[in-house]
């Protein structure tokens, strides 16, 4: 059998009772052991204050009241001589009396137990009179102390469990209140859903724990609704994106089927098909990359990458691209850098932005890629151009996935708008920061950056 | 030459045995894992196309199986999954090479005629097509007695589909064994595009037969024959 775990309310109860009844079970056992050395004190010396009184009364008289003197009030004593009684109290006399039976200690710590049941503190001395020793007993009676006692263990026995039971319905109520924010707390939240992640949890004091632990959750919130924003958005582009090739087979399609085909019409159609096709493919390929790349951002694995030599090999490569534009392409090396990563993916990073600045600057421009070291000692690898630049209100988003610069007559028109966003994916996976800044005298400057 | 093609989605099976037809390969087609197992140990094959996702048995389930029993038959696995787990396992559970749907038809019959020739060697020295010569060695290309100046990308390229002439050659072909490329992206694709366009400047505008032709959304071949 396996116990439910208690609610936070019911535990924080059980502790508030719990505590409070040991605190006072100590503090009631310390009364009751003070409170009885005290009584037993006060009577040891009250036996003493017996004997001494006694003692002057029979030094007064020391003969007379005969072998069996009865002395006057309430002190319980007798004096004996070798054995003999010599005087004793009349409330000596009466107390054996009433309990018929001889007053004489019965075990080690002086108590003597009468037949009835009452107990008597008892207390022996020598006494010397007159160079004639005498023995003295004086008793005390114990049942005022014993009541006391009684009275006392009654009282805490009937009010500790009073506490208990106080306690746990304070503390009950307590920690309901203390607790009723986090299930407030939690019932909203527990009505925030993918379709309203707009809404927020109430604040009320921003800076105790329950409004930090409100101010995190609606931070998180925050952060959730912002990845779904991109998310939706990415959706959309996407099935844009998937459409239009879709729409280009299916008119080609259905308008090639309404007439009589011949061989030569039928492969242009056909022909016209799979480019689309191929388009298509293209793109799912890319997604699924950028995809992939974002799922396993921190298992790529690293080798070392010389970034001079990347800049060259990658500048061949799409060198003839810039040759049909009439454009230069040099590669500045300032300093040598190497930086640790994944060069396949880095090397497609900066053929995409290489490429870029090949479709958006005119003929007869200049593509710089440079490497060296910043100032700050990061290892940089960047791509200048010298074309139009980007107009400031559109630099931030650019790396978005399915942006097209909206930059008229220079595009080839052939990217899938994802070049920039894959470049910029690939970078960070590997530890990097992909930035744009204009160029000093216009023009784009993409500046990969990597840690020392 | 016979083939066995597995593979459940009946409009692939049927498009690519016809291809395969087309190309005299003998094709047979298999459905699900289990009649391409009986299949595979009843009759003689000399290659085996195989789907990964069937249903019932797995084509990675059947592969290793059928390894087990000593088939040693080459054996071209097709998939959608193309993560570089899938293809570590695939290739470990006794597959030859790998291709990832969707593929393009040129590729898959090179990947064939590399696969039932492996071992045979087929690195000539010397390449020649009419009146178009490729010498590997002193890489020099002639055209009608005519030396032809090309660069050294150029000579790749025209290596490359002197090395399949009479078959069609994708642009996925040549991203991977002319570029060495792994994935095929739009600067690539143009790359590829202005080395066509300057061979083809080189080795056909001067003459009357045009040899390299463009096969509209499937690639490039280069032959003697006219359309």
């Amino acid at each position: 059998m396996s116990l439910r775990p208690l609610s936070i309310r019911a535990r924080l109860t059980i502790w508030y009772a719990g505590v409070l009844l040991f605190i006072l079970a100590c503090l009631s056992a310390g009364v009751y052991v003070v409170l009885q050395a005290s009584l037993e004190r006060t009577l040891r010396a009250q036996l003493d204050r017996d004997i001494q009184t006694v003692a002057t009364v029979v030094g007064a008289s020391p003969h007379g009241a005969g072998p069996y003197g009865h002395l006057p009030g309430d002190i319980l004593f007798a004096v004996t001589r070798d054995g003999r009684l010599v005087y004793h109290s009349n409330a000596w006399c009466r107390t054996r009396c009433l309990h018929g039976a001889e007053i004489e200690p019965v075990d080690a710590s002086g108590v003597w137990r009468s037949p009835k049941g009452v107990d008597y503190k008892i207390k022996a001395a020598p006494l010397w009179v007159n160079g004639q020793g005498f023995s003295v007993t004086v008793a005390e009676d114990t049942s005022l102390l014993e009541g006391t006692l009684r009275d006392l263990l009654v009282i805490l026995l009937l009010s500790i469990p009073c506490a208990a039971l106080l306690s746990i319905a304070g503390g009950y109520f307590l920690a309901g209140r203390a607790l009723s924010p986090i299930s407030a707390m939690a019932s909203k939240a527990w009505e925030i859903s993918a379709e309203s992640l707009s809404e927020r949890l109430p604040v009320r004091n921003p800076n105790d724990e329950l409004g930090r632990m409100a101010t995190v959750f609606n931070q998180t919130l925050a952060r959730l609704e912002a990845s779904f924003e991109r998310l939706r958005a990415f959706a959309a582009n996407t099935s844009h994106e998937l459409r239009t090739p879709l729409t280009a087979m299916r008119s080609v399609g259905e308008v090639a089927l309404r007439r009589p085909l011949d061989a030569a019409s039928a492969r242009d159609t056909i022909g016209s098909m799979l480019e689309e096709v191929d388009r298509l493919t293209q793109l799912v390929e890319r997604l699924l990359g950028l995809a992939r790349a974002e799922s396993a951002k921190t298992q790529l694995p690293r080798e070392e990458v010389d970034l001079a030599q990347m800049a060259s090999s990658v500048s061949e490569l799409v060198r003839v691209l810039a040759e049909e534009k009439a454009q230069q392409i040099s590669v500045d090396v300032r300093e040598p850098a190497t930086i640790r990563g994944e060069s396949s993916s880095l090397r497609q990073a900066l053929t995409n932005l290489v490429d870029n600045a090949i479709r958006y600057t005119p003929a007869h421009g200049h593509i710089k890629v440079g490497v060296g070291h910043a100032p700050d000692g990061r290892r940089i690898i960047e791509v200048e151009d010298n074309g139009p630049g980007i107009a400031p209100g559109e630099q931030n988003r650019i790396f978005d996935r399915f942006y097209r610069a909206n930059n008229d007559g220079h595009s080839r028109g052939q990217g899938t708008g994802l070049g920039l966003a894959i470049a910029r994916n690939a970078v960070e996976a590997n530890g990097g920061r992909l930035e744009y800044r204009n160029a000093i005298e216009g023009g784009s400057i993409f500046c990969m950056s990597f840690p020392a | 030459m016979r083939i066995l093609l597995v593979e459940d989605e009946v409009k692939v099976a049927r498009a690519l045995r016809e291809g395969l037809e087309a190309e005299s390969y003998e094709t047979v087609v298999a459905n699900n894992g289990e009649e391409a197992f009986f299949l595979a140990t009843t009759q003689p094959f000399d290659l085996l196309l195989l789907d990964l996702m069937l249903p019932g048995r797995s084509g990675l389930e059947i592969l290793a199986a059928l390894r087990q029993r000593g088939f040693q038959t080459p054996v071209l696995v097709l998939t959608a999954k193309d993560s570089v787990e899938d293809r570590v396992q695939g290739l470990d559970s006794g597959a030859d090479d790998y291709l990832v749907k969707p593929f393009a038809f040129p590729e898959l019959l090179a990947r064939i005629r590399a696969l039932t020739r492996r071992g045979r060697g087929d690195q000539a020295a010397r390449w020649k097509l009419a009146d178009l010569d490729l010498d590997c060695a002193t890489r020099k290309v002639t055209r009608h007695q005519q030396e032809i100046d090309l660069t050294p990308k150029e000579f790749d390229l025209l290596e490359f589909f002197m090395r399949h002439q009479g078959h069609i050659v994708s642009r996925e072909m040549l991203t991977r064994d002319v570029w060495q490329a792994t994935a095929r992206a739009t600067p690539l694709d143009n790359v590829i595009d202005v080395h066509i366009a300057r061979l083809r400047k080189k080795i056909d505008d001067p003459y009357e037969k045009k040899l390299l032709r463009t096969i509209r959304g499937v690639g490039f071949l280069l032959s003697e024959e006219e359309e």
